[in-house]
């Protein structure tokens, strides 16, 4: 029996993947709820939708718990809760990476070609947290970062249509202006009308296009 | 049926699609691993490409029999290439096989290539619970 394997009726280190799955399978309304936020200079993130208790802090799991007394006793309580209470999902740095914070993974993105990018995943072990907290995100990267992974397999797909279609020289635009004259201004940030706006995207053209143009 | 021949039975069932046949092959504690990195000893402290127990392999199955998984559609096709099967260990009835294997997949235009050595758990007939009888199963 693998060491990993808990008795029936338990939770299992496996669980962690399907419960990820039934979540990315969410009805649309809880997307068009997710908050999106894009920043100066083309940084954005995302809003969380998970409801996972061993991906997701202040949710009573006993691993993080124990992980929020420990940074209480080192930190002061005040200070824990600020850093366990944040719950962004996907925060992009442009132009090329990403980080997880709450699942304490980073994203380096490296093009090749403009049909072809390297995507190093990175998964991080908190000083002195609980073994179970590591292995969750490790979990949590072989069902949605690797190259077999439910998740990645998916989105590849997906970018290899739309490349697809490129390729073809029948599309002339890509278009990137879903919720477009609905963004919101909020203090240092501009949020999407709703979590599937592309105003991240646009938020990134901008970028580029200022740090083109500018001398 | 010797070491060999069920081995090419899994690549046979693979390369059909016949993938609800396959799942049969495993028993309810299987653990199916694909190691990321050269020699890694941990499946738990280190990213694979694929940690799968038995729950897992079936949502593999079923997915891709869904009408709206967009990533399996089309399905690809393989040949799963088995060779150097040699039996590194025998306890019992149960025995460890080691083997390697030639991946080719075809997919919509593209093609692709793996190589891969594997080691494999097997229980003899009747010995693993869940399995059929007159089977082998992993």
């Amino acid at each position: 029996m693998h060491p990993s394997r808990a008795s029936r009726g338990e939770e299992h280190y496996y669980d962690i993947a399907v419960r990820q799955m039934r979540q990315n399978g969410a009805p649309e309304s809880v997307w068009e709820a997710t908050g999106i936020w894009t920043t100066p200079r083309g940084h954005g993130y995302m809003g969380d939708y998970h409801d996972d208790s061993r991906l997701v802090a202040g949710l009573g799991n006993p691993a993080f718990e124990e992980y929020r007394a420990i940074l209480a006793r080192e930190h002061g309580q005040e200070k824990a809760d600020s850093i366990l209470r944040v719950t962004l999902w996907n925060t992009i740095l442009y132009p090329n990476a990403s980080f997880m914070s709450q699942f304490r993974q980073l994203r380096l993105i490296h093009p090749l070609a403009v049909d072809r990018s390297v995507v190093y995943t990175y998964s991080f072990r908190m000083n002195k947290a609980p073994a179970r907290m590591f292995r969750d995100t490790i979990a949590f990267s072989n069902v949605v970062n690797g190259t077999a992974s439910w998740v990645l397999t998916d989105d590849l797909e997906v970018y290899e249509r739309i490349q697809r279609g490129f390729a073809s020289g029948a599309v002339e635009w890509a278009y990137i202006g879903r919720g477009a004259g609905r963004d919101v201004a909020e203090a240092g940030a501009t949020r999407g009308a709703t979590g599937t706006s592309e105003v991240f995207i646009r938020g990134q053209m901008q970028a580029w296009l200022e740090y083109m143009t500018s001398q | 049926m010797t070491p060999e021949q069920f081995l090419y039975h899994e690549a046979r069932l693979l390369d059909t699609q016949r993938y609800e046949e396959w799942l049969g092959l495993f028993t309810d504690d299987a653990t199916y691993w694909v190691p990321l990195e050269q020699n890694q000893k941990d499946p738990l402290e280190t990213s694979s490409i694929i940690h799968d127990d038995r729950t897992l392999l079936e949502l593999r199955v079923r997915q891709a029999r869904h009408p709206r998984a967009h990533a399996r559609q089309p399905l690809a096709r393989t040949v799963h290439q088995v060779g150097n099967v040699m039996v590194s260990e025998e306890n019992g009835g149960e025995i460890t096989v080691d083997s390697t294997l030639h991946l080719t997949e075809f997919r919509n235009e593209n093609s692709d290539c793996t190589a891969r050595w594997f080691s494999t758990g097997c229980a003899a007939p009747g010995r693993a619970s869940g399995s059929p009888s007159n089977a082998w199963s992993l």
